[in-house]
């Protein structure tokens, strides 16, 4: 007898062994359960190399397949003989293909086996699936037909389904780790119970889980090996749906519309992946017109790839739906569209394919909120074009209103005009009368005319005597001015003129002069005869500027301009001396790599001792870096070697915190030392930056005014007569810019720790050189310094200017002295500026100057204050830290000085103050018209600076002026002399 | 020298873009040495009143040093916002011109004082004036249409006719308006060529030169920072989170990319439905944080938190003042292709630009630098030759045209009142 499992082993296509033979290895040790006559058994031992035990129910059966195992036994699974055979052996897996189905106590059988699993020994099972459509659709039918093999094999004695068999593996503690499926299609014809029924009821079953699968294949291990293996397995679960159909409808339109009985209907297959293929036979259906496709009857989204094998047209959606992508999302369970191809009528089959997928509850919610946001903004649309109309038609009643008012308001007038019409012709009446009765006047005054006429005669008559009359008198009066007596008084009347025009032009100027004439005994009593005069010579060169020349500069205009048309082909090096320079440094690295105009720009920074990035910076921007120590710097050091280690034709030396005011910068001081070859150097002004405080502001506008680059730009050189006042005036170079050219630096070299800048300049003008000094191009630098460091500059100042220029006058003064006036100062100076700082009032500018002015110079009648009442003062509040402990100091010697309440003041530095504040008052005159409290609060702060600056010059006169003061005080003015 | 400064609105009530460059200019322009005034609108009517004129009334106070002159229109005529010249107000500027007599009249922003520019003009005086937006040529501003679509070219009035039909049909007059006094003016200025190239198109015979608008580089550091392949790259957004700036886009594209090494911190107020939407749909993704606006004092430590500014804006931007700060800071920038967010970039070489009618560009680039961070090192040197202006060199080139316009204007008119 030939077993009816015997059957060819196939391994070519996907079927149950197929699926189990994947999960074994070469040279496992197998048991095959149920081998039928061993052509799995054979396939294992002698293709794969396994070792096979075997266990089969059917004498003659076990008999062929054991020639290929290498142990076995013919026994009932059911019962325990096979175990007791094999309880000694382990295995890597155990076969139950189509096996399992068959027995009658699969839980036992199932334990025996697993416990003859190596511990990651495996079960291997195929089993047919009872929930098949075929089956489904037998029991619809109210039929269970058994047959010879399959599912419904008449020897299978249990069923399974998918998940049936899942908790059998769980009842016995096993773990699927790996599944398959074989599919077996209901529509395939083996199944006629599926083919009876209605299109619904297929729909519903082919969308069942499982549905079309034929027969299952498990693999399973211990849940102990799973559980502790799960991340090494490789978990495979099988799809729940191989794919799906749905029942579509092509209805027909013959020329009179679709009717409901026109139709046909397929199967509309879908594989898993959503691509679906549908066909309609329409041989037998003739002159058709148009045709409507009804895919399915759910809500969907729809993309048609083909139409009989080529791209879809002549098809549209029709109802309910929205376009995404390409892909037409249908909100309704209707969904359609309608085809039109005349080429398609006359086709024998209609194919269409495509995805298809079916709508998720978000999606359906996601379009139904599109659709009501674009219905939601058709209403508001809508509800605004009601608005409008809306307004227009309130419109158009109010201007009904207005006219029929305006009817209303005609009628009226034209009652009025009536009425009037009546009123004018009675008043015609009345006026012709009244003409009536004027001819009669008229005649009465035409005769009072004819007596005014001969009356009119009568003195023209008299006024021809008079005329007469007056020529004679003129006659006279012409003898009088032609006689010699009257041109002889002539000067005496011119002098008495005179006189009076004198007088008034005195009264004008008579102020000036006293002021002047003070001023000028004032300096006498201090500076002696000799300095006055020579002061008041330069007063009167300095006024004619001589040497000094305004000019414009060529092509300053360059906001706009395209910055290839500036290239001139020239390189030039930016020096630069640093020591910490700070975060701003990246700037101006930046902008004076963006200059424009220039072959390249070479930078060289000469740092002495940074601790800061500012090295790191420069070479971040490509500079040529020169590190020295700190103790080696100096100005003229630093400069002079970053000159040695430039490159350039052309130097412009700067600061660290210096920045130009545009890509243009470097080429506007480059092209005044082009244009103006008698030009050794140019410099440029400063522009203040945003946060410069009121007394730098001022002192540098009072400066460039001085030179006179407010407005424009000069040109300067040596003064004919050698005034060294003009000199210094002429010689003006600015550290801050100094364009040059390598070679004159070169041979000049800066000089000296401080002013290194104007010395350099006399020196170039002494040499006939002229200098630049422009105000229409600036650099942008200024300081927002505390008041102690204008103590030590001035004093610093004063002291070099006066090693440079002996003859500059000096003030005979001693320390002492300057020590009470700087406390004496301090005290009122403070008690005056408290006054100015409560309120929260305005004043106009000339106001605040006259009234500040009045009160400051009052301040000299005032004894100088004991060291007592200077506590009461918050004075220290209003100056840096430096200023209050150097107060501080002096303080404890001014008391020491000062012991007498009725000491009168004395000195003159409230008169160089009063100097000083009024250069603070003319720059303010320029900005403000109307002053606050803000305003005032920057204008104390200046006015400390004022005193420290004023201080520092009086303690340069005591340094200059006394030589026992310079010894007795040596550590002092080392003190204030360092550090600048 | 005196300069009058005319702007639709000004410090203490309002102190967005245009007010704040006002208020540095005139501050600067004072510290130079010269008298200012800022005349502007008040728009909140509440508050002292010292004088009327008319239907108008003013007040004259002093803030922050700078005197100011503030007045308001008892009754606002309809679409006074939008129209360029309103009678009452030229009667009072030209009295307010007769009293201050100054040397020249800069106009930062027309809306509601752009008589004083037409007063001026009448009489003589010196005028520049600087387009900060697009309000000459756009009676809408920002040149985007009644249904939010956005306008490349106004046609002379014509089309904002057919696509502004909210803002009036007389739009063709307004432009010829405008263009009349622009013409006249001594000097047009724009922050930006995107802004110049829009009036151009509009008005081509006018001379406009490009002021960059000036920046406070107090306290600003340079970040100094060198990026290697995995560092983990922090994108921000800074501004207002609201629609047209394009933060959903960004949002959306930086959601479709699966890098862990980056993340997107969000700093603007969120707390509008918009911003509440945008903070919900960003939940599911833990790279993106939402930090909120933060206050002034602490720009700097945000800016040194972030490695690449992305600006998405899907409207004109006139001058980005993100994007100057970022770049101030010499941190890489995205931005899109649009407005003038564009000037000055070149995509690869110192920024990156996208375009919003290709958004997943945005989310390539962003993957790019994900994918090599080293780029940005390339970026942030070439970024180097981007240089930001301070306020300083701003205020400087505008006291060069302020002379050089009163320099050339004496030479030809004489003012009523010299």
């Amino acid at each position: 007898m030939i077993n009816k499992y015997d059957v060819p082993l196939e391994l070519n296509n996907e079927n149950p062994i197929t699926a189990i033979l994947s999960y074994i290895s070469p040279g496992m040790e197998i048991l095959e359960m149920g081998p039928a006559t061993g052509r799995l058994t054979r396939y294992l031992s002698e293709k794969m190399g396994c070792r096979v035990s075997i266990v089969e129910i059917d004498l003659p059966s076990f008999n062929k397949a054991i020639q290929f195992a290498e142990d076995g036994i013919c026994a009932n699974l059911d019962e325990n003989d096979w175990y007791e055979h094999f309880c000694e052996k382990r295995f890597d897996a155990i076969i139950f293909a189509d096996v399992i189905e068959h027995l009658n106590k699969p839980t036992e059988v199932i334990n025996k086996a697993k416990s003859l699993l190596k511990n990651n020994g495996k079960l291997l099972f195929s089993i047919p699936n009872i929930a098949h459509n075929g089956i489904i659709s037998q029991l619809i039918n109210n039929r269970f037909q058994y047959t010879e093999t399959g599912i419904l094999d008449h020897t299978h004695v249990k069923f399974y389904t998918y998940y049936s068999f899942h908790q059998l593996m769980e009842d016995c503690g096993m773990a699927i780790f790996s599944e398959k499926a074989i599919y077996q299609d209901s529509n395939t014809g083996n199944w006629p119970d599926f083919e009876c029924l209605n299109t619904e009821i297929k729909s519903i079953l082919c969308n069942r889980e499982f549905s079309d699968v034929f027969e299952f294949v498990f693999a399973a291990v211990t849940k102990e090996w799973y559980q502790e293996h799960e991340d090494e397995l490789k978990i495979q679960r099988i799809s729940a749906f191989k794919g799906t159909t749905a029942v579509s409808t092509l209805y027909f339109d013959y020329g009179e519309g679709f009717k409901p009985q026109d139709y046909i209907q397929s199967t509309m297959f879908i594989e898993p992946d959503g691509r679906f293929s549908v066909v309609f036979d329409l041989s037998r259906y003739k002159n058709l017109k148009q045709l409507r496709f009804d895919p399915c009857d759910y809500e969907c989204k729809i993309r048609l790839l083909t139409v009989n094998g080529n791209f879809p047209k002549h098809i549209s959606a029709l109802h309910n739906y929205i376009v995404k992508n390409e892909t037409i999302y249908f909100y309704s369970k209707d969904p359609n569209f309608l085809i039109t191809d005349p080429e398609l009528m006359s086709d024998s089959r209609l194919v269409i394919t495509g995805e298809i997928s079916k709508l998720s509850n978000d999606e359906l919610i996601d379009i139904i909120h599109d659709q009501k946001a674009i219905y939601d903004g058709v209403i508001s649309q809508e509800h605004e074009q009601v608005e409008k109309l809306n307004i227009l038609y309130e419109q158009a009643c109010k201007e009904l209103d207005t006219l029929n008012n305006l009817l209303t308001s005609k009628c009226e007038e034209t009652d009025l005009l009536k009425e009037e019409v009546v009123f004018l012709k009675e008043a015609l009446d009345k006026k012709t009368e009244e003409v009536a009765s004027l001819n009669e006047l008229l005649a009465a005054k035409t005769e009072e005319a004819h007596d005014a006429k001969m009356q009119l005669i009568a003195v023209q008559n008299e006024l021809k005597k008079l005329s007469a009359d007056l020529e004679q008198i003129s006659v006279a009066y012409n003898n009088i001015l032609n006689s010699t007596c009257w041109r002889l008084t002539k000067p005496v009347r011119m002098l008495l003129d005179g006189v009076k025009s004198i007088i008034s032009v005195f009264n004008n100027k008579i102020r000036r002069i006293f002021s002047m004439l003070k001023k000028t005994l004032w300096y006498i009593k201090h500076f002696g005869f000799k300095a006055t005069v020579k002061k008041i010579e330069s007063k009167i060169i300095r006024h004619k500027k001589i040497n000094v020349k305004s000019f414009v500069p060529k092509q300053y205009n360059l906001l706009n301009v395209n910055p290839d048309l500036i290239e001139t082909g020239k390189s030039v090096s930016v020096i630069i001396p640093t020591k910490n320079a700070g975060e701003e440094f990246g700037l101006l690295l930046k902008n004076l790599k963006n200059q424009k105009g220039f072959t390249e720009i070479e930078i060289v920074v000469v740092d002495s001792g940074s601790t800061d990035n500012t090295v790191e910076l420069s070479k971040k921007y490509g500079a040529k870096v020169i590190e020295i120590r700190p103790e080696e710097f100096s100005h003229s050091y630093s400069r002079n070697l970053g000159v040695e280690n430039a490159n350039n034709e052309y130097l412009c030396i700067m600061t660290q915190d210096a920045l130009p005011t545009s890509e243009y910068w470097l080429y506007h001081l480059y092209k005044t030392l082009n244009d103006n070859p008698e030009v050794a150097a140019v410099s440029c002004a400063e522009y203040c930056r945003m946060d410069s405080d009121l007394y730098y502001r001022a002192f540098a506008w009072n400066h460039y005014k001085y030179l006179g680059v407010l407005n424009g730009d000069i040109l300067m050189s040596m003064p004919d007569n050698n005034d060294p006042i003009l000199i210094r005036q002429n010689g003006q170079l600015s550290d801050v810019t100094c364009f040059i050219k390598r070679d004159i630096l070169q041979k000049y070299r800066y000089r000296g720790n401080f002013a290194e800048d104007l010395d350099l300049g006399m020196r170039l003008i002494s040499d006939g050189y002229k200098l630049a000094f422009l105000g229409n191009e600036v650099a942008i630098h200024s300081h927002n310094r505390g008041s102690y460091y204008y103590l030590k500059r001035r004093f610093v100042e004063l002291v070099t200017l006066k090693n440079i220029f002996p003859d500059q006058p000096i003030l005979d003064y001693r320390y002492e002295q300057v020590v009470k006036e700087t406390i004496f100062l301090y005290y009122y100076v403070t008690k005056l500026l408290n006054e100015w700082q409560t309120g929260n009032l305005t004043y106009p500018f000339t106001v605040f100057r006259e009234e500040f002015l009045k009160h400051f110079r009052l301040i000299r009648k005032n004894n100088f204050p004991l060291d007592k009442v200077f506590e009461s003062l918050n004075v220290y509040d209003k100056v840096d830290e430096q200023t209050r402990k150097f107060l501080q100091e002096i303080i404890k010697q001014y008391s020491k000085m000062v012991t007498l309440a009725n000491m009168g003041y004395n000195g003159v530095m409230i008169d160089a103050m009063e100097g000083y504040l009024n250069v603070v008052f003319d720059f303010m005159s320029e900005c403000y018209e109307v002053v606050d409290n803000e305003i005032i609060a920057e204008f104390i702060d200046c006015v400390y600076k004022i005193l420290t600056s004023v201080s520092g010059t009086f303690f340069a006169y005591s340094y200059l002026s006394s030589e026992d003061d310079r010894n007795q005080y040596i550590d002092f003015y080392k003190l204030i002399g360092e550090g600048v | 020298m005196k300069i009058l400064y005319i702007v639709h609105q000004f410090y203490p009530h309002y102190g967005s873009g245009t007010e704040k460059v006002t208020f540095n200019i005139a501050s600067m322009i004072q510290n130079a040495g010269n008298k200012v005034k800022v005349i502007t609108y008040r728009v909140n009517h509440n508050g002292v009143v010292s004088g009327e004129f008319k239907n108008i009334k003013y007040h004259e106070f002093i803030y922050r040093k700078i005197p100011v002159l503030e007045f308001f229109l008892e009754k606002e005529p309809p679409k006074f916002t939008v129209d360029l010249i309103n009678e009452d107000v030229l009667s009072f500027a030209k009295e307010i011109l007769k009293k201050e007599k100054p040397d020249l009249v800069h106009v930062c922003h027309p809306m509601r004082v752009c008589s004083f520019l037409e007063a001026a003009e009448q009489m003589g005086i010196p005028c520049v004036v600087t387009a900060t937006d697009l309000m000459y040529i756009c009676p809408k501003i920002v040149m985007t249409t009644t249904l939010g679509d956005i306008c490349t070219d106004a046609l002379r009035g014509e089309k904002c006719n057919l696509t502004c039909y909210d803002v009036g049909n007389r739009n063709e007059e307004r432009m010829a308006l405008s263009e009349r006094l622009l013409s006249k003016a001594d000097s047009i200025v724009v922050p930006s060529i995107f802004i110049g190239n829009m009036i151009k198109k509009q008005m081509p015979n006018l001379d406009i030169r490009v002021i960059k608008h000036g920046m406070d580089y107090t306290g600003v550091k340079q970040q100094i920072r060198n990026y290697r392949l995995n560092d983990c790259i922090n994108f921000a957004f800074v501004g207002s989170i609201q629609e047209h700036k394009g933060i959903h886009i960004l949002i959306d594209e930086f959601m479709k990319i699966k890098a862990n090494n980056i993340r997107l911190s969000i700093y603007g107020k969120y707390d509008d439905n918009f911003g509440q939407k945008l903070l919900n749909y960003a939940k599911k993704d833990e790279r993106i944080r939402f930090n909120g606006a933060f206050e002034a004092s602490m720009i700097d430590r945000v800016y040194e938190g972030l490695d690449v500014l992305v600006i998405p804006s899907i409207c004109y931007e006139s001058y980005s003042l993100v994007k100057h700060e970022a770049i101030m800071r010499n941190i890489p920038i995205i931005v899109s292709d649009i407005g003038a967010l564009g000037d000055g970039i070149i995509h690869g070489v110192n920024g990156y630009k996208f375009s919003i009618a290709e958004t997943k560009s945005l989310r390539e680039i962003i993957t790019s630098i994900a994918n090599n961070p080293e780029q940005l090192n390339e970026i942030k040197k070439n970024l180097v030759s981007f240089v930001v202006p301070t306020i300083e060199q701003e205020s400087f080139q505008y006291l060069t045209l302020y002379k050089k316009c009163i320099a050339t204007h004496m030479k030809g008119d004489k003012s009523e009142y010299v």
